[in-house]
């Protein structure tokens, strides 16, 4: 849903620097990737080896 | 005219000065070679973007962007880099990389994410900036996401999909309205000589 926001402008060869109204659509939220938990997988190599699966 | 004096130890461990004329020594011959500000910006609302223009990579060589913010909004979001005015995220690809615990996590994205700031919380970017010898924007940021016991290594590296001929401007635009919040700080350096 668009929304009535505002940027911040700066130009570095003049040093003016302004704020501006703009509209905005924010964007669809890109999904953070799970972890691989290292830990969790040491310890399930630990069980396989005393297992004798590997 | 002045002298500026240092000191030189000879075999004998015996120190003998040197003398050496003001005028050769200067402030442009000290600093020739490191690293010179190009811009800082203060945010003193929160706002959902921030512009930089009037930039020139060409002559700048690269660009050091220490860039410090907070997201005062309920929800987190990506913040993201957009060189000259081009802020279609599918022109660039952004890849990621992050440790939190005993934890790993990586992705792609088509899109020019340098890093995630979370609800209420704050985060701190690295990021240097560089035009390849094709043409292409290319960028790595190292990031310092969350706060106290729950802090993570964020690593983004990307490029833009397209040559550009120099690199005058950069857009910083959070996920969210409002998400780069009061107080956030960017500096920005290049090289001086």
């Amino acid at each position: 849903m668009m929304v009535k926001t505002k940027r911040l402008v700066v130009d570095v060869k003049t040093g003016r620097q302004w704020e501006e109204e703009f509209d905005f659509t924010p964007p669809a939220p890109a999904p953070m990737p799970e972890p691989i938990n290292f830990e969790g997988l040491r310890k399930l190599l630990d069980f396989a080896k005393k297992m004798g699966w590997i | 005219m002045g002298v500026v004096k240092t000191w030189q130890l000879d075999a004998h461990k015996t120190a003998s000065p040197i003398d050496h004329p003001d005028a050769s020594i200067t402030p442009v011959k000290l600093s020739f070679g490191s690293l010179k500000k190009v811009a800082e910006v203060n945010v003193t609302s929160n706002t959902t973007q921030v512009t930089i223009t009037g930039l020139d990579i060409k002559a700048d060589k690269f660009y050091l962007i220490v860039f410090t913010t907070k997201n005062p909004t309920a929800t987190s979001g990506w913040v993201s880099m957009y060189v000259e005015a081009d802020t279609t995220a599918a022109n660039y690809y952004s890849q990621y990389f992050h440790a939190t615990g005993t934890g790993l996590a990586g992705g792609l994205y088509n899109a020019a994410y340098i890093g995630h700031v979370d609800s209420g919380d704050r985060n701190a970017f690295i990021v240097w900036l560089v035009r390849d010898p094709d043409g292409y924007p290319r960028f790595n940021c190292y990031a310092m996401r969350k706060t106290g016991s729950g802090t993570e290594i964020n690593l983004n590296s990307g490029s833009k999909t397209a040559t550009v001929t120099n690199i005058t401007r950069l857009d910083f635009i959070h996920d969210v309205a409002g998400g780069i919040g009061a107080g956030s700080k960017i500096i920005i350096y290049g090289a001086s000589g």
